[in-house]
């Protein structure tokens, strides 16, 4: 996958049928292809200036006119990957964009289909963008909801690799106060070391990488959605929750305690960030074999999310097990109560109170009341409070893995300067933690993370 | 007239690189001549009279390693041996020595006289003889030529040398002595990429006229490990080396001097070595400095001369006297000989292939500082590969490149190869990737093997080679199976040392790793040690506390292993790999790399265009 000596093709565009679609090539046989398969009204092939739209008609290998089409010549190395770049719109619908496609691929054996990403692979190749970026164009494209898509465009502008850059800046100072130190000795006539200057870069570094890994408990959701488990007694109106909070009829409801035997997963989009919402059936001892098997299931739902959403029914006293199994929950996950059938008024809000860290929602799900309360403190909750806009969290396992491993290189460089041990150790502690950002931004990244990271992504992007 | 005998190998130039060129080609089987202008100047330091460094001493060690003599050399001519960085780690840790300079040539005089198999001989070598483009002898001053099938040029500062003493300057090599111009003149003829570089020295001082009493003393180390492994300890009398420091004053003088500087002044062109910088490019460079730092270096036992560390300069004569009576103790100084700066030619470096020959002209080798490099060990280095090399190039073997995890040799030649050089390269321990792998201590581990297959060593060596690495396996065999237990003796032990107790019962090995025990201190706690010499005890003791480190190091060499020494075949037409731009296909047909390492870090390729060729060689079948 790692070759970048052949032109690659591929529709950029989603199957289907459309106004338009985009045939993409790349490579250095991008001009020959335009050449060989567009012919402008005079049976030329048309002038293609470059980053200008060329209205000319496509045509397959054995000269039959395919489409109309806008063909834009992008060359290198002004273009998404750095590369020459064609781009041929043609009509949306699935007959003219493959019969575009094959006419390409039929310009010659050094013309190829698009493995996925592979595009994106060859724009970090070639140095466009690095390997954070990358990633984060897959993720602006998978992004569900407005809150997800502000953190992955600032990742793709570049946000963390500059603080990733920032980072090693800081590094490399250090190092060369520790480096200068190690390699010169007393006649070399050079400055003492100083090692207050160093302490504080490294503490500058330490901090920022703390507050990174730190950002993943939130930054997590951006991607993966934050999971929120609806449990809670039968007919409590779990399932009607659900379906207001999904805005569509998801879950069967039905008067009949017990309707719910299997768990529900819905994705929300909970005013700009991704939730995933799970209903599941009701907690209560019975003897009918499926319906246990769905309380299994709703327990290991309910260990598994992040949030958990208690819903208790309005209509009826709290009893004592309902509350000493909401205690027991809050002690291991974090809940949130949610005081259902409001209008009914039998459990007051003071009942729960007894709970600590327990926050209290009330709705009607039946009515719709409440429920924008309900999303905006779920949202709360999954941006942790922070504002998506400028906080710039780490998405996903592998930054926070690799800052952490860089952490602690820089961690342990620190005790060895502020204490015993050898400054030389300290300088390959922090030439380490240096390699592990490079490995961030996709230096010396081995080959099967790149294929790993390169394959999420879908065809012709 | 052609000289009757032909040679295998013909060395040009008997300083710090010939010597080594001339006694390794000979150790490698090759009949060997070595040319030097002047007999008389076998060895000669030109400018410091000292051997090692941080850095350099690593350097020695491993040309010890390899069989070379630097490391006798200095362990038999010595007049003060230290340390350095003994607080900062034990990569870092460095060897060092004051010389008697008189005493250093003699010894490597009567070395290169009394080889077996070399023919030392007084003359200037004028050109090259090339057949076919190759080079098949050389033409001497008197009209003769000698044939060979190798040749190594180590001309140091002679090549088109220039020497500046204020506004005045003369051609000469070194002081006194005149330069190689006709061999220059050759190698341009002969297209070599011919550049000037710069380098200076200190004036010498009267030891008579300092006034010692002011100042203080450094003296030497007893109880130093030799730099080479031929020896076990050095039984010589140490002098001491005494220090003072420039001033306000000083720099005032210089400051005033500028005008008559010929470095300032642009009449210098040459590049120098930012490392070793002169006290003029001291002063502008780091103004806020109030001083500077002089060691005063005795020459000899029983030499007047004083070697002042610190101050090189170029300044006219008269300048150069009121510095040096500026400071302190040498209120009364007199200048026995001038500082100077010299400029010379050197050929750029990455038109050698990592085996130190010539790309354009087979046969032929290059080693020193016409290499652009600085110092007497980096010279040293150099011309025992080519040596080697030369030898092997002679009998049709492929040459010989150590790695850049194996060796400070083997960093030193890839960066010089790949990189080139913008000023007099210095070799730094921070060049190496890998520096806690490359040890002083473990110099002859890394590299004797390798001197060993190659016929390098003696067979006495290679006998003591072998005791010392069975030794160091049973030591750490020993630390590894020991077991202390927790006992009340111990624990009493243990309190003396400093050091917590133990909680059950633990190998020796373990201890040992604790930061502020040492191999000295844990000796006491169990008896049945096995014999070993202080070399063995201080790797096993590095290797046992750095463990983590040099596995890890050691892994990451075996990861790159696989693209790092991915051979390209010669004779690839990068013409034909596709997906390289234009200026990428011109640093790669003018670096022509032999691995896919090599290329990685040729200036001018990216990560991009290595993955072009690494495809590119699967390919086709190469890799």
């Amino acid at each position: 996958m790692l070759a970048l000596d052949d032109t690659i093709a591929a529709i950029a565009t989603p199957p289907g049928q459309g106004g338009i679609a985009i045939v993409r090539v790349s490579g250095p046989a991008a001009a020959r292809v335009g050449e060989g398969l567009l012919k402008s009204s005079s049976g030329a092939p048309p002038t293609l200036l470059p980053r200008h739209a060329v209205f000319c008609r496509a045509h397959s290998a054995d000269g039959v006119v395919i489409d109309e089409v806008l063909a834009v010549y992008m060359p290198a190395p002004a273009s998404y990957t750095r590369e020459d770049v064609l781009e041929i719109q043609c009509h949306g619908g699935h007959a003219s964009a493959r019969a575009v496609l094959d006419a390409v691929l039929a310009q010659g054996a050094d013309v190829r289909t698009a493995g996925p990403g592979e595009f994106t692979l060859r724009a970090f190749l070639r140095g466009r963008i690095d390997l954070v970026q990358a990633e984060a164009v897959a993720d602006v494209i998978n992004a569900e909801t407005t809150g997800s898509l502000v953190i992955h465009e600032a990742l793709l502008e570049g946000a963390l690799s500059r603080t990733v850059v920032q980072w090693q800046e800081r590094l490399r100072e250090a190092l060369m106060q520790i480096e200068s130190y190690l390699d010169f000795a007393a006649e070399d006539d050079i400055p003492d070391f100083d090692t207050g200057f160093v302490q504080a870069l490294l503490d500058e570094v330490a901090d920022g990488m703390n507050d990174k890994i730190g950002s993943y408990a939130w930054g997590r959701t951006a991607r993966d959605g934050l999971r929120v488990a609806i449990v809670g007694a039968p007919n409590v109106g779990k399932s009607s929750l659900l379906n207001r909070m999904a805005e569509e009829e998801r879950a069967i409801v039905s008067a009949t305690p017990g309707t719910t035997r299997d768990t529900i997963e819905v994705r929300i989009n909970a005013l700009g960030a991704p939730v995933h919402v799970i209903d599941t059936a009701g907690l209560r001892e019975t003897v009918d074999e499926i319906e246990r098997e769905g309380v299994d299931r709703a327990r290991r739902a309910a260990l598994g999310a992040d949030l958990l959403l208690i819903v208790f029914d309005g209509g009826r006293e709290l009893t004592s097990e309902e509350l000493e199994e909401t205690r027991k929950l809050a002690e291991i996950k974090e809940v949130l109560a949610i005081i259902n059938k409001d209008d009914l008024g039998q459990i007051p809000r003071e009942n729960l109170s007894g709970v600590s860290g327990v926050d209290i929602v009330t709705t009607c799900a039946s009515e719709g009341r409440g429920i924008t309360s309900l999303l905006e403190v779920i949202r709360d909750r999954a941006w942790a409070g922070e504002s998506v806009t400028g906080s710039e969290p780490l998405t996903r396992l592998r930054h926070r893995e690799t800052v952490e491993n860089a952490l602690a290189s820089v961690e342990r460089a620190r005790t060895i300067l502020g204490g015993t041990g050898y400054v030389d150790a300290a300088a390959s502690e922090l030439h380490l933690a240096r390699g592990f950002l490079g490995e961030l931004l996709g230096d010396g990244t081995p080959d099967e993370v790149l294929d790993g990271i390169f394959s999420e992504f879908c065809i012709g992007k | 007239m052609y000289w009757p005998e032909e040679y295998d190998v013909i060395v040009i130039g008997a300083g710090h690189a010939g010597i080594e060129a001339a006694l390794a080609s000979v150790r490698a089987g090759a009949a060997t001549a070595l040319f030097t202008m002047d007999l008389d100047a076998i060895g000669r330091m030109s400018c410091n009279p000292a051997i090692g460094g941080v850095a350099k001493g690593h350097l020695v060690r491993e040309v010890d390693a390899l069989g070379g003599e630097m490391g006798r050399a200095i362990d038999a001519t010595g007049i003060q041996y230290r340390r350095l960085n003994t607080s900062k780690g034990p990569a870092v840790m460095a060897s060092r020595a004051q010389a008697d300079r008189a005493g250093y040539g003699r010894h490597m005089k009567h070395t290169v006289e009394t080889t077996p198999g070399l023919a030392l001989r007084q003359e200037e070598i004028i050109s090259l003889i090339v057949e076919h483009g190759k080079v098949t002898g050389v033409v001497g001053r008197t009209g003769t030529k000698y044939r060979s099938r190798a040749v190594v040029l180590a001309a140091g500062t002679f090549m088109n040398g220039k020497i500046h003493v204020g506004m005045q300057s003369f051609a000469a090599g070194r002081a006194g002595e005149p330069p190689a111009k006709l061999i220059a003149e050759n190698l341009k003829v002969l297209g070599f990429p011919i550049s000037r570089m710069k380098t200076g020295t200190p004036p010498r001082l009267s030891a008579r006229t300092i006034d010692w009493d002011k100042l203080s003393a450094q003296e030497g180390e007893e109880g130093f490990t030799p730099f080479s492994v031929d020896n076990e300890k050095i039984d010589r009398l140490q002098i001491p080396c005494h220090i003072t420091f420039t001033n306000a004053r000083t720099h005032e003088i210089i400051q005033g001097s500028m005008d008559r500087s010929p470095l300032y002044s642009g009449k210098i062109e040459g590049i120098g070595p930012r490392y070793c910088p002169s006290i003029e490019d001291k002063v502008v460079r780091f103004p806020d400095r109030d001083r500077h730092q002089i060691f005063l270096e005795p020459e000899g036992y029983d030499d007047n001369e004083i070697y002042p560390n610190g101050i090189s300069t170029s300044l006219p004569l008269d300048v150069q006297r009121e510095i040096v009576r500026s400071m302190v103790g040498l209120e009364n100084a007199e200048i026995v000989r001038p500082g100077y700066a010299v400029e010379y030619d050197y050929s750029d470096p990455t038109d050698l292939y990592p085996t130190l020959e010539s790309k354009r002209l087979e046969g032929f080798f290059m080693a020193g500082q016409l290499n652009a490099t600085s110092g007497y060990e980096e010279a040293a280095a150099q011309g025992l590969m080519t040596g080697i090399n030369a030898a092997r190039s002679a009998s049709g073997q492929e040459g010989i490149i150590i790695g850049r995890h194996e060796g400070y040799i083997g960093v030193m030649i890839d960066d010089l190869t790949t990189k080139g050089a913008s000023e007099p390269y210095r070799m730094f321990t921070s060049r190496a990737e890998h520096r806690l792998l490359l040890r002083e201590d473990n110099a002859e581990a890394r590299l004797s093997p390798l001197a060993r297959s190659l016929g390098l060593l003696t067979p006495e060596r290679i006998e003591a080679f072998e005791g010392r690495a069975r030794e160091a396996k049973a030591l750490k065999l020993f630390l590894d199976q020991t077991r202390v237990k927790a006992d009340d003796a111990a624990a009493e032990l243990f309190k003396k040392l400093g050091t917590a107790p133990l909680k059950q019962t633990t190998r020796l090995v373990e201890i040992l790793r604790r930061p502020e025990l040492t191999l000295d201190a844990v000796s006491g706690l169990v008896g049945g040690w096995p014999e070993a010499s202080a070399r063995t005890r201080a790797t096993v003791e590095v290797e046992v506390k750095y463990e983590g480190y040099i596995k890890r190091d050691r892994e990451s060499v075996e990861r790159l292993a696989r693209l790092e020494n991915l051979a390209i075949p010669k004779g690839i037409d990068y013409d034909k790999v596709d997906g390289l731009t234009a200026e990428v296909r011109q640093v790669l047909q003018k670096g022509l790399p032999m691995t896919l390492g090599q290329a990685q870090r040729l200036v001018g390729m990216n990560p991009a265009a290595a993955a072009v060729l690494l495809v590119y060689l699967r390919r086709t079948g190469a890799a």
